[in-house]
Protein backbone atom coordinates (compact mmCIF):
# COMPACT_ATOMS: atom_id res chain seq x y z
CA UNK A 1 0.00 0.00 0.00
CA UNK A 2 1.90 3.38 -0.94
CA UNK A 3 0.98 6.27 0.86
CA UNK A 4 -0.67 8.16 -1.82
CA UNK A 5 -3.02 5.94 -3.10
CA UNK A 6 -4.26 5.02 0.65
CA UNK A 7 -7.32 2.04 0.96
CA UNK A 8 -10.11 2.61 2.69
CA UNK A 9 -11.72 0.07 4.22
CA UNK A 10 -15.62 0.19 4.87
CA UNK A 11 -17.98 -2.01 6.58
CA UNK A 12 -20.49 -4.11 4.55
CA UNK A 13 -23.13 -2.46 6.85
CA UNK A 14 -22.39 1.04 5.76
CA UNK A 15 -22.21 -0.02 2.38
CA UNK A 16 -25.27 -1.34 2.74
CA UNK A 17 -26.86 1.67 4.22
CA UNK A 18 -25.29 3.93 1.47
CA UNK A 19 -27.35 1.03 -1.34
CA UNK A 20 -30.58 1.51 0.82
CA UNK A 21 -30.43 5.26 0.71
CA UNK A 22 -29.51 5.22 -2.49
CA UNK A 23 -32.53 3.06 -3.21
CA UNK A 24 -34.45 5.36 -0.88
CA UNK A 25 -33.42 8.13 -3.51
CA UNK A 26 -34.36 6.28 -6.79
CA UNK A 27 -38.04 5.98 -5.38
CA UNK A 28 -38.06 10.13 -5.24
CA UNK A 29 -37.89 9.49 -1.04
CA UNK A 30 -34.82 11.75 -0.45
CA UNK A 31 -35.77 13.04 3.22
CA UNK A 32 -35.35 9.47 4.55
CA UNK A 33 -31.98 8.98 1.52
CA UNK A 34 -30.62 11.78 3.45
CA UNK A 35 -31.16 10.98 6.71
CA UNK A 36 -29.65 7.17 6.34
CA UNK A 37 -26.44 9.25 4.92
CA UNK A 38 -26.48 11.09 7.50
CA UNK A 39 -26.40 8.67 10.39
CA UNK A 40 -22.76 7.26 10.54
CA UNK A 41 -20.92 8.92 12.69
CA UNK A 42 -17.30 7.82 11.30
CA UNK A 43 -14.68 10.42 10.25
CA UNK A 44 -12.57 8.13 7.43
CA UNK A 45 -12.82 8.96 3.41
CA UNK A 46 -16.27 6.86 3.16
CA UNK A 47 -17.63 9.65 4.95
CA UNK A 48 -16.50 12.23 2.94
CA UNK A 49 -18.78 10.25 0.15
CA UNK A 50 -21.29 10.08 1.85
CA UNK A 51 -21.35 13.77 2.52
CA UNK A 52 -20.71 14.11 -0.85
CA UNK A 53 -23.50 12.05 -1.96
CA UNK A 54 -26.04 13.06 0.47
CA UNK A 55 -25.30 17.05 -0.84
CA UNK A 56 -25.92 15.62 -4.37
CA UNK A 57 -29.21 13.91 -3.35
CA UNK A 58 -30.53 17.48 -1.58
CA UNK A 59 -29.48 19.33 -4.84
CA UNK A 60 -31.61 16.62 -6.62
CA UNK A 61 -34.54 16.95 -4.44
CA UNK A 62 -34.54 20.97 -4.81
CA UNK A 63 -34.19 20.25 -8.57
CA UNK A 64 -36.77 18.16 -8.96
CA UNK A 65 -39.32 20.02 -6.58
CA UNK A 66 -38.45 22.84 -8.64
CA UNK A 67 -39.77 20.80 -11.98
CA UNK A 68 -42.49 19.47 -10.44
CA UNK A 69 -43.69 23.11 -9.58
CA UNK A 70 -43.32 24.00 -13.25
CA UNK A 71 -45.03 20.99 -14.23
CA UNK A 72 -48.12 21.86 -11.86
CA UNK A 73 -47.68 25.68 -13.78
CA UNK A 74 -48.18 24.13 -16.74
CA UNK A 75 -50.50 21.98 -16.96
CA UNK A 76 -52.81 24.05 -14.87
CA UNK A 77 -52.23 26.66 -18.57
CA UNK A 78 -53.22 23.77 -20.68
CA UNK A 79 -56.29 23.27 -18.93
CA UNK A 80 -57.09 26.94 -18.69
CA UNK A 81 -56.35 26.19 -22.53
CA UNK A 82 -58.55 23.86 -22.84
CA UNK A 83 -61.83 25.13 -20.99
CA UNK A 84 -61.20 28.25 -23.79
CA UNK A 85 -61.22 25.82 -26.96
CA UNK A 86 -64.28 24.31 -25.28
CA UNK A 87 -65.64 27.41 -24.97
CA UNK A 88 -64.65 28.33 -28.78
CA UNK A 89 -66.50 24.89 -30.01
CA UNK A 90 -69.16 25.28 -28.05
CA UNK A 91 -69.54 29.08 -29.63
CA UNK A 92 -69.13 27.99 -33.21
CA UNK A 93 -71.51 25.22 -32.52
CA UNK A 94 -74.15 27.64 -31.39
CA UNK A 95 -73.32 30.29 -34.02
CA UNK A 96 -73.97 27.41 -36.88
CA UNK A 97 -77.00 26.23 -35.11
CA UNK A 98 -78.37 30.02 -34.97
CA UNK A 99 -77.16 30.94 -38.50
CA UNK A 100 -79.51 28.32 -39.96
CA UNK A 101 -83.04 29.88 -39.80
CA UNK A 102 -85.80 28.43 -42.19
CA UNK A 103 -88.63 30.83 -42.90
CA UNK A 104 -91.77 29.64 -44.35
CA UNK A 105 -92.42 32.88 -45.89
CA UNK A 106 -95.30 32.00 -48.01
CA UNK A 107 -97.81 28.54 -48.19
CA UNK A 108 -95.34 26.00 -49.25
CA UNK A 109 -92.22 28.34 -49.85
CA UNK A 110 -88.92 28.09 -47.31
CA UNK A 111 -86.61 30.72 -47.45
CA UNK A 112 -82.56 30.06 -46.19
CA UNK A 113 -80.91 33.75 -45.61
CA UNK A 114 -77.53 32.85 -45.86
CA UNK A 115 -75.23 34.82 -43.88
CA UNK A 116 -71.29 34.64 -43.58
CA UNK A 117 -68.55 31.92 -44.68
CA UNK A 118 -70.00 28.55 -45.83
CA UNK A 119 -67.67 25.75 -45.56
CA UNK A 120 -68.49 22.44 -46.49
CA UNK A 121 -69.59 21.46 -42.72
CA UNK A 122 -72.41 24.34 -42.22
CA UNK A 123 -73.49 23.71 -45.98
CA UNK A 124 -74.42 20.08 -45.16
CA UNK A 125 -75.74 20.92 -42.11
CA UNK A 126 -78.15 23.85 -43.86
CA UNK A 127 -78.68 21.59 -46.52
CA UNK A 128 -79.55 18.75 -43.86
CA UNK A 129 -82.14 21.36 -42.36
CA UNK A 130 -83.36 22.68 -45.81
CA UNK A 131 -84.52 19.03 -46.94
CA UNK A 132 -85.85 18.17 -43.19
CA UNK A 133 -88.38 21.00 -43.45
CA UNK A 134 -88.92 20.99 -47.45
CA UNK A 135 -90.13 17.33 -46.35
CA UNK A 136 -92.25 18.48 -43.05
CA UNK A 137 -93.87 21.67 -44.49
CA UNK A 138 -94.59 19.92 -48.31
CA UNK A 139 -92.88 23.01 -49.37
CA UNK A 140 -92.93 23.51 -53.15
CA UNK A 141 -90.10 25.94 -53.38
CA UNK A 142 -86.89 26.59 -51.25
CA UNK A 143 -85.24 30.21 -51.66
CA UNK A 144 -81.58 30.33 -51.05
CA UNK A 145 -80.73 34.38 -50.53
CA UNK A 146 -77.02 34.98 -50.60
CA UNK A 147 -77.39 38.86 -50.08
CA UNK A 148 -75.15 38.35 -46.98
CA UNK A 149 -72.25 36.30 -48.62
CA UNK A 150 -69.69 38.97 -50.16
CA UNK A 151 -67.42 36.24 -51.29
CA UNK A 152 -68.16 33.62 -53.49
CA UNK A 153 -65.20 31.10 -54.63
CA UNK A 154 -65.48 27.72 -56.80
CA UNK A 155 -65.92 25.89 -53.50
CA UNK A 156 -68.78 28.10 -51.72
CA UNK A 157 -70.14 28.21 -55.41
CA UNK A 158 -70.10 24.10 -55.56
CA UNK A 159 -71.87 24.26 -51.87
CA UNK A 160 -74.75 25.89 -53.62
CA UNK A 161 -75.23 23.53 -56.94
CA UNK A 162 -75.07 21.14 -54.49
CA UNK A 163 -77.81 22.17 -52.32
CA UNK A 164 -79.50 23.02 -54.95
CA UNK A 165 -79.63 19.08 -57.15
CA UNK A 166 -80.39 17.89 -53.61
CA UNK A 167 -83.96 19.75 -52.99
CA UNK A 168 -84.51 19.09 -56.81
CA UNK A 169 -84.26 15.19 -55.76
CA UNK A 170 -86.68 15.36 -53.31
CA UNK A 171 -89.08 17.20 -56.17
CA UNK A 172 -88.79 20.73 -54.67
CA UNK A 173 -87.40 23.65 -56.83
CA UNK A 174 -84.37 25.85 -55.65
CA UNK A 175 -84.03 29.36 -56.64
CA UNK A 176 -80.59 31.07 -55.32
CA UNK A 177 -81.18 34.49 -54.90
CA UNK A 178 -79.69 37.58 -53.92
CA UNK A 179 -76.42 37.41 -56.18
CA UNK A 180 -74.67 40.57 -56.21
CA UNK A 181 -73.07 42.03 -59.20
CA UNK A 182 -69.45 41.35 -57.21
CA UNK A 183 -70.21 37.72 -56.73
CA UNK A 184 -71.86 37.26 -60.54
CA UNK A 185 -68.56 38.64 -62.35
CA UNK A 186 -66.54 36.84 -59.84
CA UNK A 187 -68.80 33.48 -60.70
CA UNK A 188 -68.26 34.37 -64.19
CA UNK A 189 -64.63 34.98 -63.83
CA UNK A 190 -63.62 31.73 -62.27
CA UNK A 191 -65.98 29.66 -64.96
CA UNK A 192 -68.55 28.85 -62.49
CA UNK A 193 -71.30 26.82 -64.07
CA UNK A 194 -74.46 27.86 -62.26
CA UNK A 195 -76.16 25.91 -65.49
CA UNK A 196 -79.53 24.29 -63.63
CA UNK A 197 -79.52 26.27 -60.71
CA UNK A 198 -82.54 28.91 -60.54
CA UNK A 199 -81.36 32.46 -59.71
CA UNK A 200 -83.09 35.25 -58.98
CA UNK A 201 -82.03 39.25 -58.07
CA UNK A 202 -83.76 39.13 -55.09
CA UNK A 203 -85.85 37.31 -52.70
CA UNK A 204 -88.97 39.08 -54.26
CA UNK A 205 -88.05 38.33 -57.76
CA UNK A 206 -87.63 34.31 -56.52
CA UNK A 207 -90.99 34.70 -54.47
CA UNK A 208 -92.95 36.35 -57.86
CA UNK A 209 -91.66 33.74 -59.88
CA UNK A 210 -93.10 30.96 -57.44
CA UNK A 211 -96.51 32.70 -57.70
CA UNK A 212 -96.27 32.58 -61.30
CA UNK A 213 -95.34 28.98 -61.29
CA UNK A 214 -98.00 28.05 -59.40
CA UNK A 215 -100.39 30.22 -61.15
CA UNK A 216 -99.19 28.77 -64.32
CA UNK A 217 -99.67 25.37 -62.88
CA UNK A 218 -103.42 26.31 -61.52
CA UNK A 219 -103.65 27.32 -65.67
CA UNK A 220 -102.33 23.84 -66.66
CA UNK A 221 -99.56 24.98 -68.51
CA UNK A 222 -97.02 21.95 -69.53
CA UNK A 223 -93.65 22.98 -67.19
CA UNK A 224 -92.40 19.67 -67.32
CA UNK A 225 -89.88 19.09 -70.28
CA UNK A 226 -90.78 15.50 -70.57
CA UNK B 1 -39.33 -22.68 3.79
CA UNK B 2 -40.41 -20.34 0.98
CA UNK B 3 -40.08 -17.40 1.84
CA UNK B 4 -40.59 -13.98 0.04
CA UNK B 5 -36.95 -13.37 0.11
CA UNK B 6 -36.46 -16.90 -1.18
CA UNK B 7 -38.67 -16.85 -3.72
CA UNK B 8 -39.07 -13.82 -5.72
CA UNK B 9 -34.34 -13.24 -4.91
CA UNK B 10 -34.68 -16.80 -7.04
CA UNK B 11 -36.44 -14.76 -9.55
CA UNK B 12 -34.00 -11.53 -9.14
CA UNK B 13 -31.05 -13.11 -9.33
CA UNK B 14 -29.32 -12.71 -12.51
CA UNK B 15 -30.37 -9.39 -13.43
CA UNK B 16 -30.06 -7.79 -9.98
CA UNK B 17 -26.99 -7.97 -7.73
CA UNK B 18 -27.25 -9.85 -4.47
CA UNK B 19 -26.21 -6.37 -2.77
CA UNK B 20 -29.17 -4.58 -4.66
CA UNK B 21 -31.77 -7.27 -3.75
CA UNK B 22 -30.52 -6.88 -0.10
CA UNK B 23 -32.28 -3.19 -0.02
CA UNK B 24 -34.85 -4.00 -2.06
CA UNK B 25 -35.57 -6.58 0.65
CA UNK B 26 -34.84 -4.52 3.47
CA UNK B 27 -37.68 -1.71 2.36
CA UNK B 28 -40.22 -4.63 2.30
CA UNK B 29 -39.49 -4.82 6.30
CA UNK B 30 -40.73 -8.08 8.66
CA UNK B 31 -42.80 -9.27 4.98
CA UNK B 32 -39.41 -10.36 3.44
CA UNK B 33 -38.72 -13.10 5.27
CA UNK B 34 -42.47 -14.26 5.44
CA UNK B 35 -43.53 -17.58 3.89
CA UNK B 36 -45.20 -16.36 0.50
CA UNK B 37 -48.08 -19.24 1.97
CA UNK B 38 -48.76 -17.02 4.87
CA UNK B 39 -49.27 -13.93 2.90
CA UNK B 40 -52.77 -12.19 3.12
CA UNK B 41 -54.00 -10.68 -0.29
CA UNK B 42 -53.47 -7.15 1.05
CA UNK B 43 -49.74 -8.44 2.16
CA UNK B 44 -49.22 -9.71 -1.54
CA UNK B 45 -50.45 -6.04 -3.25
CA UNK B 46 -47.99 -4.69 -0.84
CA UNK B 47 -45.12 -6.56 -1.73
CA UNK B 48 -45.78 -6.13 -5.35
CA UNK B 49 -46.48 -2.77 -5.38
CA UNK B 50 -43.34 -2.42 -3.55
CA UNK B 51 -41.19 -4.47 -6.09
CA UNK B 52 -42.93 -2.73 -9.37
CA UNK B 53 -41.09 0.75 -7.90
CA UNK B 54 -37.66 -0.98 -7.13
CA UNK B 55 -37.30 -3.57 -9.55
CA UNK B 56 -38.31 -1.11 -12.52
CA UNK B 57 -35.03 1.36 -11.31
CA UNK B 58 -32.13 -1.67 -11.43
CA UNK B 59 -33.50 -3.88 -14.01
CA UNK B 60 -34.93 -1.51 -17.14
CA UNK B 61 -34.86 -3.78 -20.14
CA UNK B 62 -36.97 -6.86 -18.48
CA UNK B 63 -38.61 -5.19 -15.32
CA UNK B 64 -41.91 -6.18 -16.78
CA UNK B 65 -40.79 -9.87 -17.12
CA UNK B 66 -39.63 -9.95 -13.64
CA UNK B 67 -42.59 -8.12 -12.00
CA UNK B 68 -44.90 -10.66 -13.61
CA UNK B 69 -43.30 -14.03 -12.83
CA UNK B 70 -43.15 -11.97 -9.17
CA UNK B 71 -46.60 -11.48 -9.33
CA UNK B 72 -46.83 -15.44 -10.27
CA UNK B 73 -44.92 -16.77 -7.40
CA UNK B 74 -46.93 -14.61 -5.33
CA UNK B 75 -49.99 -15.95 -6.62
CA UNK B 76 -51.54 -12.14 -7.17
CA UNK B 77 -53.57 -12.39 -10.40
CA UNK B 78 -54.49 -9.81 -13.20
CA UNK B 79 -51.01 -8.56 -12.98
CA UNK B 80 -49.68 -8.09 -16.55
CA UNK B 81 -53.00 -6.83 -17.06
CA UNK B 82 -51.93 -3.40 -18.26
CA UNK B 83 -49.23 -4.73 -20.52
CA UNK B 84 -51.79 -7.35 -21.96
CA UNK B 85 -54.46 -4.35 -22.31
CA UNK B 86 -51.76 -2.39 -24.36
CA UNK B 87 -50.70 -4.88 -26.82
CA UNK B 88 -54.67 -5.76 -27.67
CA UNK B 89 -55.27 -2.23 -28.27
CA UNK B 90 -52.29 -1.73 -30.50
CA UNK B 91 -53.73 -4.75 -32.61
CA UNK B 92 -56.68 -2.87 -33.34
CA UNK B 93 -55.12 0.36 -34.36
CA UNK B 94 -55.43 0.29 -38.42
CA UNK B 95 -53.75 2.51 -40.04
CA UNK B 96 -55.89 4.62 -41.22
CA UNK B 97 -57.81 5.02 -37.98
CA UNK B 98 -56.82 7.79 -35.42
CA UNK B 99 -57.82 6.15 -32.68
CA UNK B 100 -58.55 3.06 -31.11
CA UNK B 101 -60.72 0.47 -31.50
CA UNK B 102 -63.53 -0.25 -29.24
CA UNK B 103 -65.05 -3.06 -30.42
CA UNK B 104 -65.66 -4.64 -34.44
CA UNK B 105 -67.90 -6.62 -36.22
CA UNK B 106 -66.91 -9.10 -39.42
CA UNK B 107 -69.43 -9.80 -41.66
CA UNK B 108 -69.41 -12.17 -44.82
CA UNK B 109 -70.09 -11.00 -48.11
CA UNK B 110 -71.28 -14.13 -49.95
CA UNK B 111 -73.87 -13.62 -51.89
CA UNK B 112 -76.18 -10.73 -53.20
CA UNK B 113 -78.63 -10.94 -49.77
CA UNK B 114 -75.61 -10.30 -47.89
CA UNK B 115 -75.40 -6.96 -49.33
CA UNK B 116 -78.49 -5.90 -47.72
CA UNK B 117 -77.86 -7.71 -44.68
CA UNK B 118 -74.10 -5.74 -44.18
CA UNK B 119 -76.13 -2.37 -45.17
CA UNK B 120 -78.73 -2.93 -42.17
CA UNK B 121 -76.07 -4.21 -39.50
CA UNK B 122 -73.79 -0.83 -40.21
CA UNK B 123 -76.92 1.26 -40.40
CA UNK B 124 -77.80 0.05 -36.91
CA UNK B 125 -73.96 0.10 -35.86
CA UNK B 126 -73.55 3.78 -36.72
CA UNK B 127 -77.31 4.39 -35.40
CA UNK B 128 -75.87 3.01 -32.40
CA UNK B 129 -72.50 4.65 -31.57
CA UNK B 130 -74.53 7.75 -31.98
CA UNK B 131 -73.28 8.90 -35.37
CA UNK B 132 -76.01 11.42 -36.85
CA UNK B 133 -79.63 10.61 -39.26
CA UNK B 134 -77.83 11.53 -42.70
CA UNK B 135 -74.45 9.87 -41.29
CA UNK B 136 -75.60 7.13 -40.48
CA UNK B 137 -77.75 6.40 -44.18
CA UNK B 138 -74.12 7.42 -45.78
CA UNK B 139 -72.51 4.51 -43.88
CA UNK B 140 -75.44 1.95 -44.81
CA UNK B 141 -74.83 3.21 -48.33
CA UNK B 142 -71.18 3.15 -48.27
CA UNK B 143 -70.95 -0.22 -46.98
CA UNK B 144 -73.55 -1.20 -50.16
CA UNK B 145 -71.44 -0.08 -52.36
CA UNK B 146 -68.26 -1.93 -51.30
CA UNK B 147 -69.90 -5.42 -50.14
CA UNK B 148 -71.62 -5.14 -54.02
CA UNK B 149 -68.10 -4.37 -55.22
CA UNK B 150 -67.32 -7.61 -53.65
CA UNK B 151 -69.90 -9.95 -54.71
CA UNK B 152 -69.53 -8.81 -58.38
CA UNK B 153 -65.67 -8.83 -58.64
CA UNK B 154 -64.29 -11.22 -56.05
CA UNK B 155 -67.15 -13.25 -55.33
CA UNK B 156 -66.62 -13.37 -51.72
CA UNK B 157 -65.11 -11.45 -49.07
CA UNK B 158 -66.10 -9.76 -45.95
CA UNK B 159 -66.87 -6.36 -44.79
CA UNK B 160 -66.00 -5.38 -41.40
CA UNK B 161 -67.52 -2.59 -38.75
CA UNK B 162 -64.83 -0.92 -36.13
CA UNK B 163 -66.27 1.17 -33.64
CA UNK B 164 -63.23 3.68 -33.13
CA UNK B 165 -62.65 6.72 -30.67
CA UNK B 166 -60.68 9.61 -31.39
CA UNK B 167 -58.79 11.31 -29.20
CA UNK B 168 -61.60 13.49 -27.91
CA UNK B 169 -63.55 10.38 -27.37
CA UNK B 170 -65.91 10.59 -30.16
CA UNK B 171 -66.80 7.64 -31.39
CA UNK B 172 -66.43 7.00 -35.23
CA UNK B 173 -66.70 4.05 -37.76
CA UNK B 174 -64.46 2.23 -39.25
CA UNK B 175 -65.41 0.23 -42.45
CA UNK B 176 -62.76 -2.66 -44.25
CA UNK B 177 -63.95 -4.50 -46.75
CA UNK B 178 -61.36 -7.08 -47.87
CA UNK B 179 -61.47 -9.70 -50.67
CA UNK B 180 -58.83 -12.11 -52.20
CA UNK B 181 -60.59 -11.67 -55.47
CA UNK B 182 -58.72 -10.53 -59.22
CA UNK B 183 -57.49 -7.33 -57.62
CA UNK B 184 -57.47 -3.80 -59.75
CA UNK B 185 -54.72 -3.21 -62.08
CA UNK B 186 -53.46 0.05 -61.85
CA UNK B 187 -54.40 1.20 -65.43
CA UNK B 188 -58.38 0.00 -64.74
CA UNK B 189 -57.42 1.76 -61.34
CA UNK B 190 -56.63 4.96 -63.19
CA UNK B 191 -59.79 4.69 -65.42
CA UNK B 192 -61.54 3.95 -61.86
CA UNK B 193 -60.47 7.45 -60.39
CA UNK B 194 -60.56 9.71 -63.62
CA UNK B 195 -64.51 8.62 -63.75
CA UNK B 196 -64.30 6.88 -67.33
CA UNK B 197 -64.13 2.97 -66.14
CA UNK B 198 -67.31 1.22 -66.80
CA UNK B 199 -67.92 -2.45 -66.39
CA UNK B 200 -70.03 -4.79 -68.78
CA UNK B 201 -72.33 -4.39 -65.15
CA UNK B 202 -72.14 -0.62 -65.75
CA UNK B 203 -70.66 -0.60 -61.90
CA UNK B 204 -67.54 1.24 -61.28
CA UNK B 205 -68.89 4.23 -59.96
CA UNK B 206 -69.28 2.72 -56.56
CA UNK B 207 -66.12 2.98 -55.25
CA UNK B 208 -65.52 7.03 -56.66
CA UNK B 209 -68.78 7.67 -54.88
CA UNK B 210 -67.66 5.52 -51.55
CA UNK B 211 -64.41 8.02 -51.63
CA UNK B 212 -66.61 11.36 -51.96
CA UNK B 213 -68.69 9.77 -49.20
CA UNK B 214 -66.25 9.08 -46.37
CA UNK B 215 -63.66 11.28 -44.16
CA UNK B 216 -60.86 8.81 -44.94
CA UNK B 217 -60.19 6.69 -47.76
CA UNK B 218 -57.20 4.23 -48.29
CA UNK B 219 -57.49 0.78 -51.40
CA UNK B 220 -54.67 -1.40 -51.20
CA UNK B 221 -54.81 -3.93 -54.14
CA UNK B 222 -52.85 -5.74 -55.89
CA UNK B 223 -53.59 -7.85 -59.05
CA UNK B 224 -54.04 -11.70 -58.22
CA UNK B 225 -54.24 -10.71 -54.59
CA UNK B 226 -57.12 -9.01 -54.06
CA UNK B 227 -58.40 -5.64 -52.30
CA UNK B 228 -58.84 -4.43 -49.19
CA UNK B 229 -60.68 -0.99 -48.83
CA UNK B 230 -60.44 0.91 -45.56
CA UNK B 231 -62.48 4.05 -44.80
CA UNK B 232 -63.23 6.03 -42.01
CA UNK B 233 -66.52 7.93 -40.86
CA UNK B 234 -65.64 9.88 -38.06
CA UNK B 235 -67.81 10.90 -35.27
CA UNK B 236 -69.42 14.31 -34.71
CA UNK B 237 -68.94 16.57 -31.86
CA UNK C 1 -86.59 -14.30 -52.20
CA UNK C 2 -88.58 -15.36 -55.69
CA UNK C 3 -91.90 -15.15 -54.58
CA UNK C 4 -91.09 -11.52 -53.28
CA UNK C 5 -92.83 -9.27 -55.71
CA UNK C 6 -93.45 -5.57 -55.46
CA UNK C 7 -97.12 -4.84 -56.88
CA UNK C 8 -97.94 -2.70 -59.23
CA UNK C 9 -101.12 -0.93 -59.17
CA UNK C 10 -102.98 0.98 -62.11
CA UNK C 11 -105.08 4.49 -61.64
CA UNK C 12 -106.22 5.43 -64.83
CA UNK C 13 -103.83 5.37 -67.17
CA UNK C 14 -101.07 6.23 -64.74
CA UNK C 15 -98.79 3.12 -62.82
CA UNK C 16 -98.22 3.04 -59.68
CA UNK C 17 -95.19 1.22 -57.81
CA UNK C 18 -94.93 1.70 -53.84
CA UNK C 19 -91.58 0.00 -52.73
CA UNK C 20 -92.53 -0.90 -49.12
CA UNK C 21 -89.58 -3.12 -49.25
CA UNK C 22 -85.28 -3.37 -48.45
CA UNK C 23 -84.96 -2.60 -52.00
CA UNK C 24 -82.49 -5.63 -53.12
CA UNK C 25 -81.21 -5.72 -56.51
CA UNK C 26 -82.95 -9.03 -57.72
CA UNK C 27 -86.12 -7.66 -56.85
CA UNK C 28 -85.10 -4.27 -58.50
CA UNK C 29 -84.46 -6.16 -61.83
CA UNK C 30 -87.24 -7.85 -61.47
CA UNK C 31 -89.77 -4.59 -60.93
CA UNK C 32 -87.86 -3.36 -64.01
CA UNK C 33 -89.26 -5.98 -66.18
CA UNK C 34 -92.52 -6.22 -65.17
CA UNK C 35 -92.87 -2.31 -65.36
CA UNK C 36 -91.94 -2.33 -68.56
CA UNK C 37 -94.44 -5.36 -69.56
CA UNK C 38 -97.41 -3.74 -67.75
CA UNK C 39 -96.64 -0.11 -69.73
CA UNK C 40 -96.79 -1.69 -72.86
CA UNK C 41 -99.68 -3.63 -71.94
CA UNK C 42 -101.38 -1.07 -70.21
CA UNK C 43 -100.79 1.83 -72.37
CA UNK C 44 -100.14 3.58 -69.04
CA UNK C 45 -99.05 7.68 -69.78
CA UNK C 46 -97.30 7.55 -66.32
CA UNK C 47 -95.35 5.90 -63.72
CA UNK C 48 -95.12 6.93 -60.13
CA UNK C 49 -92.49 5.00 -57.94
CA UNK C 50 -93.08 5.98 -54.80
CA UNK C 51 -89.84 5.30 -52.65
CA UNK C 52 -90.29 6.87 -49.69
CA UNK C 53 -90.23 3.80 -47.81
CA UNK C 54 -86.92 3.03 -48.95
CA UNK C 55 -84.01 4.51 -47.01
CA UNK C 56 -80.78 3.33 -48.79
CA UNK C 57 -80.22 3.92 -52.17
CA UNK C 58 -77.02 3.18 -53.88
CA UNK C 59 -75.69 3.76 -56.86
CA UNK C 60 -76.70 0.88 -58.17
CA UNK C 61 -80.24 0.64 -57.26
CA UNK C 62 -79.86 4.34 -58.97
CA UNK C 63 -78.87 3.06 -61.97
CA UNK C 64 -81.57 0.94 -62.31
CA UNK C 65 -83.60 3.82 -61.30
CA UNK C 66 -82.78 5.84 -64.14
CA UNK C 67 -82.51 2.86 -66.34
CA UNK C 68 -86.38 2.41 -65.33
CA UNK C 69 -86.81 6.34 -65.97
CA UNK C 70 -85.45 5.81 -69.50
CA UNK C 71 -86.87 2.52 -70.62
CA UNK C 72 -90.70 4.53 -69.72
CA UNK C 73 -89.55 7.56 -71.74
CA UNK C 74 -88.57 5.70 -74.32
CA UNK C 75 -92.19 3.90 -74.69
CA UNK C 76 -93.53 7.39 -74.52
CA UNK C 77 -94.60 8.12 -71.11
CA UNK C 78 -93.17 10.11 -68.09
CA UNK C 79 -92.14 8.35 -65.05
CA UNK C 80 -91.77 9.84 -60.89
CA UNK C 81 -89.72 9.26 -57.97
CA UNK C 82 -91.96 10.32 -55.24
CA UNK C 83 -90.76 10.79 -51.37
CA UNK C 84 -87.23 10.50 -51.85
CA UNK C 85 -86.00 10.38 -48.22
CA UNK C 86 -83.76 13.93 -47.43
CA UNK C 87 -80.69 11.70 -45.72
CA UNK C 88 -81.05 9.73 -49.47
CA UNK C 89 -81.14 13.11 -51.26
CA UNK C 90 -78.18 14.06 -49.33
CA UNK C 91 -76.17 11.07 -50.05
CA UNK C 92 -76.60 10.91 -53.36
CA UNK C 93 -75.55 14.37 -54.09
CA UNK C 94 -72.41 13.53 -51.70
CA UNK C 95 -71.86 10.41 -53.95
CA UNK C 96 -71.88 12.81 -56.92
CA UNK C 97 -74.74 10.11 -58.47
CA UNK C 98 -76.62 11.18 -60.86
CA UNK C 99 -80.26 10.23 -60.84
CA UNK C 100 -81.19 12.17 -63.89
CA UNK C 101 -83.70 10.27 -66.28
CA UNK C 102 -86.95 10.63 -63.83
CA UNK C 103 -88.80 13.06 -62.92
CA UNK C 104 -89.24 14.08 -58.85
CA UNK C 105 -91.91 14.97 -56.45
CA UNK C 106 -92.21 15.87 -52.97
CA UNK C 107 -95.68 13.27 -52.57
CA UNK C 108 -97.96 11.10 -54.86
CA UNK C 109 -100.42 13.75 -54.88
CA UNK C 110 -97.91 16.52 -56.24
CA UNK C 111 -96.78 13.91 -58.99
CA UNK C 112 -100.38 12.95 -59.97
CA UNK C 113 -100.91 16.37 -60.41
CA UNK C 114 -97.78 17.44 -62.57
CA UNK C 115 -99.01 14.08 -64.70
CA UNK C 116 -102.38 15.52 -64.75
CA UNK C 117 -101.70 18.47 -66.39
CA UNK C 118 -98.95 16.97 -69.48
CA UNK C 119 -102.05 15.11 -70.19
CA UNK C 120 -104.72 17.81 -70.28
Amino acid sequence: MSEDNPQVTVTSERLQRVIQALSFASVDEFDQCVAILQESDEQDEFRELETAFSIFVQELSEAKQQTERALVRVESANRELEAKLETIEMQQAAIRELSTPIIEVWTGVLCLPVVGVVDSQRSAEMTETLLEMIVAKQARTAIVDITGIDVMDTKTADHFIKMARAVRLLGAECVISGINPGIAQTLTHIGVDLAGVRTMRNLRDALQFHLRETEQLAAHVKRDHF
Amino acid sequence: MRTVESEIGAILTGTISAITQRSIFNRLGPLAARPVSQLSSADRQTVLSELESSVRLFARRNSAELIAASARALGVDGVGGPAAGATAGAAGTAATAGGTTASAKKLPIEQEKDIATARLEAWSEAVRIGLSKFTSVKVATAVSELARNIVFYAGRGTVELRVVRDDKGTSGLQIVATDQGPGIPPAKLEEIWAGTYKSQRGMGKGLVAVKKLVDEFQLDTAAGKGTTVTCLFRGER
Amino acid sequence: MKDQQIPIIQIRNCLLVSIQTELHDRLALDLQESLMDRVRVTDAKGVILDVSAVEIIDSYITRILNDIGKSVRFMGAVCYIVGIRPAVAMTLIEMGVELDSVNTALTLDLALEKLELLQS
